[in-house]
Parts: C-alpha cells; sequence; structure tokens
C-alpha cells in the first residue's frame, strides 16, 4: 500500500515536469526546448559550485582549515533545499487535492503522511546534489578523503535533506497552522514566508561574518568553526571526525522525528479543518460600473494579491528592490569609499551601477509570465465574453507594470538621493528601471501566450514551472545582464551611454512584442484550448 | 436565433461532431440529448465560441459566429456543465466583472443581481469568495452570471447538475419566461423528464450525428421520450431515420 502511495507521489513529480509532452506537435518542442534549458541552468551551477570548490579546496589545502569547502557547501546545499521545497513542503502536505479522497480509503492516515514526506526527501536530494556532488569530486581529487571522511560523506550527504525536509514541514505546519485560525491568509502567509526567509538569509550572513571581515582568506575561514551544525558537517567529512558526525546527526535526526511526530499527530487535523472565515453578509450595496478592460485589469490584480504563491514566487522582486535600495542607501558612504575608481569615473560609474542593479532586480518580477496559465479552468469565462482578446492581454501586461511599477519607482528615487545622481542622471535612471518592468512585462506576457501551462492541479505548478516561467526569468535576467555589461564599458566613454544601451534596446523590445501582441497574439489567444 | 449547419468538428482521428444541421428559433426552448460522449458538449463549445470546427458554419441571430465572433458572444450566454468561476473573487465582484464585461448599466444591474440573488437565495453568500461556494452555490452564481445580461440566446451545458430542486424549478421558470420574451434556449441535459416537460423542440445526437430533431410532440407521439431515446440508442437506427424521412 505504502509502495503504491509513493509510486503515485512520484509519477505525480514527474509528470508535473513533463506533462507538457502529451499535447501536440507544439508541446514536444516546447518540451525540449525547457529540457535544454534545464540542462543549462543545471550544467551552469554545477560548473560554478565546481569552480567555488576549485578556488576554496585551493585556498584551505594544507592549513588546517579543510572543513571550509565542506561546511559552505553544505550551506549552500540546505538553503537550496529550503528555497526550492518549501512551497511544495506546504502544498504536498496540506494542500494537495487527493488528501480527502485518501482518507476516505481504508488507508493509514500515516502512510499518506510518509509518502508524501518520501517523495519531497527525493526532490531534497536532488537539489542537495547540484551543489555536493561537485564539492565532494573536487575535494577527492584536490585535497582527498579519508576513510572514515569518505564513509561520513556520504552520510552527511544522505542525513541533509532530512534536515531540510524538517525544516521545511514544520515550518509548513507553522504556517497551515496559523492560516487556518485568521481571516486574512495571503498577507499572513506571505509575511511569514519573507519572516523565514529573512531570518534564515540573516543567519547565512551571519556565518559569513564568522569568516572574518577580511574576506575569504585561508585563515578566515577557520572563522566558520563557530557555524556549528554546517562545521559539524565539513569536519565528520574532510577529518573523519566521529564527535562532529554524532553532532550533525543529533541535528539532522532530532528536528527530523519531531517533525514526523508533530505532522503524523496533526495530519488529519489540519487536511481536513475548515478555513476559520468571517462570514461577511452581502448588503444589496450599490455598485459600481466600469469598463470591460478595467474589470479585467482590476481581476488580475486582485488574483496576484490573493494568492500567496503567486505573490512569493512571481513578485518577490519587488520586496528585493526595495529592501537592497534601502541597504544600498544606507550602506552608500562605504560602498562609495570602496569603489577602486577615484573623482569623475566615480560620477560616471555609481549612477549606472545602482541602476543597473535595480533594474536586475526589476527583471526578476514575473507577475505577466503565468497569468495566462492560470486562466486554465476558467478560461472559458473570457473566451466565451464579448471582449477583444487584445484588451485581455494587454489587461495582463498593464497588470504587471501596475504592481511592479510603485516599488521600482521608490527604490530608484532613494538609490538616486542616496548617491546624489544629477537631473538628468536621475531622469534616465528612472526611466531606464521603468522600462525594465514595461520589458519584463511584454516579454512575460509573449512567452505566456505561447508556452501556456493548463495542466496543473495545484496554482504553485503555475506560477513556478514551465516554459514561460523559466524563459522569461532566465531570458530577461540574460538580457539586462548583456546589457548592463555593455553599459558598464560605454559609461567609460559617456556618463549617460550606460543609461541609452540600457533603455533603447527595452523600448524597442517592448514596443515590438506590444504590436505582436494585439495583432497575432489575439489570434494565439484566441485558440487557446481549441 | 441559432442556426447551425453541417458543423464537423474532429478530435485527431476520431469525429466528434459530423456534419450536424439545427436550427433553434426565437421562442423555441431545444433540448439536446444524447449520450455521455456523442458530442453534446463539442456542439455546445462550437455554438458558444470556445472551440473552432472543421467545417459548417454557425448563425447567432443570422450572424455568423466566424465573421463577429465578439458580436455573437454579447447576444447569448453560456453556462458550462462544471461551473469553474474565479475562486479569487467574492459572488458580487464576480457578477460586477461580468455586468463591467457586457456594459451593464448601474441602475440595471443591482436590479438584475438583487432580483435573481434573491430568486436563487443567493443574496446573502455574495460577499463570500467564489472558493467558500459549493458546487450548487458556484452553478447558481454561474446562472445569474448569465441571465445579468439578459442574454438573447442561453445555451446551457446540463444546467440542473447540482441545483436543489427549488433552484431548479426557479431555473426552468426563468427559462420559460426567456422563451416568451422572443429569446431562445438550446441546452443539453439527461435528464429526460425535464427536457420531455418544458421542451417544445428536441435533437437526439449519436455518435456525432443528429439521430433526430424537430418537435417534441411529433417525435415521441404516445411514448414516453425515454423510450424514444432508449429505441434511438439501441443501435438501430431505423426510427430516427423514419423521422429524418418523414
Amino acid at each position: 500500500m505504502l509502495k503504491a502511495l509513493i509510486k503515485s507521489r512520484l509519477s505525480a513529480i514527474f509528470s508535473s515536469l513533463t506533462q507538457g509532452s502529451k499535447k501536440k506537435n507544439k508541446s514536444k518542442v516546447s518540451m525540449v526546448l525547457l529540457m535544454v534549458l534545464f540542462a543549462i541552468i543545471i550544467a551552469y551551477v554545477l560548473f560554478a559550485m565546481g569552480a567555488l570548490a576549485v578556488a576554496l579546496c585551493f585556498m584551505t589545502r594544507g592549513t588546517g582549515n579543510e572543513f571550509a569547502p565542506f561546511t559552505i557547501a553544505v550551506l549552500a546545499a540546505s538553503a537550496l533545499c529550503l528555497f526550492g521545497s518549501i512551497f511544495a513542503t506546504k502544498t504536498q502536505l496540506f494542500e494537495s487535492k487527493d488528501n480527502e479522497l485518501l482518507l476516505s480509503m481504508p488507508i493509514p492516515p500515516k502512510y499518506i503522511l510518509i509518502s508524501r514526506m518520501i517523495a519531497l526527501v527525493l526532490v531534497n536530494f536532488l537539489l542537495e546534489a547540484i551543489v555536493m556532488l561537485p564539492f565532494m569530486a573536487v575535494y577527492g581529487f584536490i585535497i582527498g578523503f579519508s576513510p572514515l571522511g569518505a564513509v561520513f560523506s556520504i552520510l552527511v550527504f544522505i542525513l541533509l535533506p532530512f534536515l531540510t525536509l524538517a525544516l521545511s514541514c514544520l515550518i509548513a505546519w507553522l504556517v497551515s497552522e496559523v492560516t487556518s485560525r485568521v481571516k486574512n491568509k495571503t498577507p499572513i502567509t506571505v509575511i511569514l514566508f519573507l519572516l523565514f526567509f529573512g531570518g534564515y538569509m540573516f543567519l547565512c550572513g551571519s556565518i559569513g561574518a564568522f569568516a572574518g571581515e577580511g574576506g575569504f582568506t585561508s585563515i578566515d575561514l577557520g572563522g566558520l568553526k563557530n557555524s556549528l551544525l554546517f562545521y559539524w558537517a565539513g569536519d565528520a567529512m574532510a577529518k573523519g571526525s566521529g564527535l562532529s558526525m554524532l553532532l550533525f546527526f543529533l541535528c539532522c535526526a532530532v528536528p527530523a522525528v519531531a517533525a514526523y511526530i508533530i505532522l503524523d499527530k496533526t495530519f488529519i487535523k489540519i487536511v481536513t479543518r475548515r478555513r476559520a472565515r468571517t462570514k461577511i453578509e452581502y448588503k444589496g450595496n450599490r455598485e459600481s460600473v466600469g469598463s470591460a478592460f478595467t474589470a479585467m485589469l482590476k481581476k488580475e490584480i486582485r488574483r496576484f494579491f490573493t494568492s500567496s504563491a503567486y505573490i512569493m514566487n512571481a513578485g518577490l522582486g519587488n520586496v528585493m528592490c526595495i529592501v537592497l535600495a534601502v541597504f544600498l542607501a544606507v550602506m552608500s558612504k562605504d560602498i562609495l569609499q570602496s569603489v577602486p575608481f577615484e573623482g569623475e569615473m566615480v560620477k560616471r560609474v555609481i549612477p549606472f551601477a545602482v541602476t543597473a542593479i535595480c533594474t536586475f532586480i526589476a527583471s526578476m518580477n514575473l507577475i505577466s509570465a503565468p497569468s495566462i496559465s492560470l486562466e486554465d479552468k476558467c478560461l472559458w469565462i473570457l473566451q466565451s465574453s464579448p471582449v477583444n482578446p487584445k484588451d485581455v492581454l494587454m489587461a495582463k501586461v498593464c497588470a504587471h507594470i501596475i504592481i511592479c511599477t510603485p516599488l521600482t519607482l521608490v527604490s530608484m528615487v532613494i538609490l538616486c538621493i542616496a548617491y546624489k545622481l544629477s537631473v538628468i542622471a536621475s531622469i534616465l535612471a528612472v526611466a531606464t528601471s521603468l522600462s525594465a518592468v514595461v520589458f519584463t512585462a511584454y516579454w512575460g506576457m509573449l512567452l505566456g501566450l505561447k508556452f501556456p501551462k493548463f495542466d496543473w492541479q495545484n496554482e504553485n505548478v503555475a506560477v513556478k514551472q514551465g516554459m514561460a516561467v523559466f524563459g522569461a526569468m532566465f531570458g530577461s535576467m540574460l538580457f539586462y545582464m548583456v546589457l548592463s555589461v555593455l553599459g558598464f564599458i560605454l559609461t567609460v566613454i559617456n556618463e549617460y551611454l550606460g543609461f541609452i544601451i540600457v533603455l533603447a534596446p527595452s523600448i524597442i523590445a517592448s514596443v515590438g512584442i506590444h504590436f505582436y501582441l494585439i495583432n497575432g497574439g489575439c489570434g494565439t489567444f484566441e485558440k487557446l484550448k481549441k | 436565433m441559432l442556426k447551425i449547419i453541417n458543423l464537423t468538428k474532429s478530435y485527431g482521428e476520431k469525429r466528434a461532431v459530423d456534419g450536424l444541421s439545427l436550427h433553434v428559433e426565437a421562442g423555441q426552448m431545444y433540448a439536446f440529448i444524447g449520450h455521455n460522449g456523442a458530442g453534446k458538449t463539442t456542439t455546445i463549445k462550437a455554438c458558444t465560441g470556445l472551440l473552432d470546427f472543421d467545417a459548417g458554419d454557425i448563425y447567432i441571430d443570422g450572424v455568423s459566429i466566424k465573421d463577429d465572433p465578439i458580436g455573437c458572444k454579447r447576444k447569448l450566454a453560456y453556462i458550462p456543465d462544471n461551473p469553474d468561476l474565479y475562486d479569487f473573487m467574492s459572488g458580487i465582484k464576480y457578477l460586477n466583472f461580468i455586468a463591467d464585461i457586457y456594459g451593464i448599466s448601474a441602475e440595471e444591474r443591482n436590479e438584475k443581481i438583487k432580483k435573481y440573488g434573491d430568486m436563487f437565495g443567493l443574496t446573502g453568500e455574495l460577499a463570500q469568495p467564489v472558493s467558500a461556494y459549493s458546487h450548487g452555490m458556484k452553478q447558481k452564481l454561474a446562472i445569474i452570471s448569465a441571465l445579468i445580461h439578459s442574454p438573447r440566446l442561453l445555451i446551457m451545458d446540463e444546467p440542473f447538475v447540482g441545483l436543489d430542486p427549488k433552484a431548479a424549478f426557479l431555473l426552468k421558470e426563468e427559462m420559460r419566461a426567456i422563451c416568451e420574451n422572443g429569446g431562445a434556449i438550446f441546452f443539453s441535459t439527461h435528464v429526460l423528464d425535464v427536457a420531455e416537460k418544458i421542451c417544445d423542440n428536441l435533437a437526439i445526437i449519436k455518435d456525432g450525428k443528429l439521430v433526430v430533431s424537430g418537435k417534441m410532440a411529433d417525435i415521441k407521439g404516445d411514448n414516453s421520450l425515454e423510450s424514444i431515446f432508449l429505441e434511438l440508442e439501441g443501435g438501430d437506427n431505423t426510427f430516427g431515420k423514419d423521422w429524418e424521412n418523414a
């Protein structure tokens, strides 16, 4: 029975990655493109991890700090596992649509829980492997394992996903417990996840600080000994220390057992609990009238702000933008003192640098990309209504722009004031960052229309997976990375040239996509699901 | 009001609808019945502009849905078999959304929301999110959203599924009222008793082909609709062919 449950969970995970291939030839093409994109991303991450491992291994070889590469690897792997699986953990455990069906069958609830946890552990193993395997391979090649160190390395590799699973289960359990008792579920969920992410980033930052203020030198890396379980993992792997292995084992096993016990005791209660909802009586208020376009625009904005998954996966760039702007503003004096330029070059480079950062972060918002996929079962409403498909698409683009513009604008204004940009530079900086918002909205819409994902069971899949989301994210990031590099080079020639080289392509590309959407895009929308 | 001419639609090798022709005139209530997978939903979706078709044409009030899809959609309302509505909206927000789409004035929408909300017992629940609605409540909301813009043609796919007896009765009353006011109704159903009692016209589809269509009284004569339907569905279509020849 348990085997059948595990098999069904794994096939569900696998089909969520491959289901697009079941449809038409076009989907086969998109599947191949998606696989190529996946391969590029994984190859890039493996290469980056390998390069970091090579640097750290050479830096620490023979210094007594050989544990440091593994400590950093375990830290990075745990962060990747947590950030990559926490939403999946919440939805797979507590919001899965087949929970009630399975509970109505003669299946022990613990089997349902265990099958879900095993599937999540396997996802964590995959994410962990991307970081840990390059480090282990490079370490073995450059420094070499002791026999016990090799055994402990395998043990750490096996244990780490249980720790991250335990943490994500506990966070998901906490969020589910809290949100099942409150009325405004979406903002509370977003705040709790932001607090968790913020706390984890702070922890990582603090561990980074242990490495010393002088930067990552072999001596400074010794400071990582204060990072407790991450150090114990590194020490066990590098030196084969039994005590460190035991301590790391306890750090993984205790939370994992605790998480299982808590979930086992509360699983049925949470999944069968009716959400707390204060009944609001409709009193026949006079309803306001708006145009069809305004109605669709308001619908898109409401959809975004009522879904914590949509906000956290597609709109996090907004939060990052403002956090980064405040951070850069507070640190402006230190940053200006530490830049490797002087005089006129500072005046030229800094305005473009802060704009490029803000622009890059703004391009990480993906609100328009999954908006077509999110229509899915409700697509019939728009397709059977007397609305021009052009208005449907433009409402989605405008919703992205309206949601992202305020925080991008505020961030840019903060940076302009903090770094005392000239009036012309300020105008160009604001225009450049806003052009990124507009381009990202159009680019996301284009990919969302070309590669919609209509076979999801959970909203998370629509906003996190698929060609549209991946393409929008990596495409716009790559676009602005290349433009920023070109901009830096041209800033040396003229202080405003860098802005122009980012601004002009953004506007031209946005205009081009706009004309495509209102012409060919309408036909594509009309043919969706037909 | 609704004219389907030689409608043909295939899914790969399978012909879901094969050369179907049908004419629903103003004032008529037309039932569309057939076994599961016969092609009812495909025909209905093609009539509402939700599905492309391979051959033939569909006219709404004399206008081809291919030539002026938006104009045709403005005249009709569609209620699907499974009312998937925007879960993130409240009932009243959804009704306002539909009213905005169809350009309904403030006075008219307020009056209609009150009228139909009270009629279907949904007024008190309109401020609740759609995600909190039961299947029946969603069905009622879909019906109200269809009626709010006074459609000339109402196309429904299994409209009585999930409705409580009172709501089903009220819907039938409203369907009659639409036909009396010069509108037309075309709906699919498996509830043959309902079709027999309220419809003056009937079409039976089997394996994508129209088996029989015409006046209810002419088709069933002294028999029950159930016996006629079972006879036609039994594989021997001579009865239907007789009617087509008649």
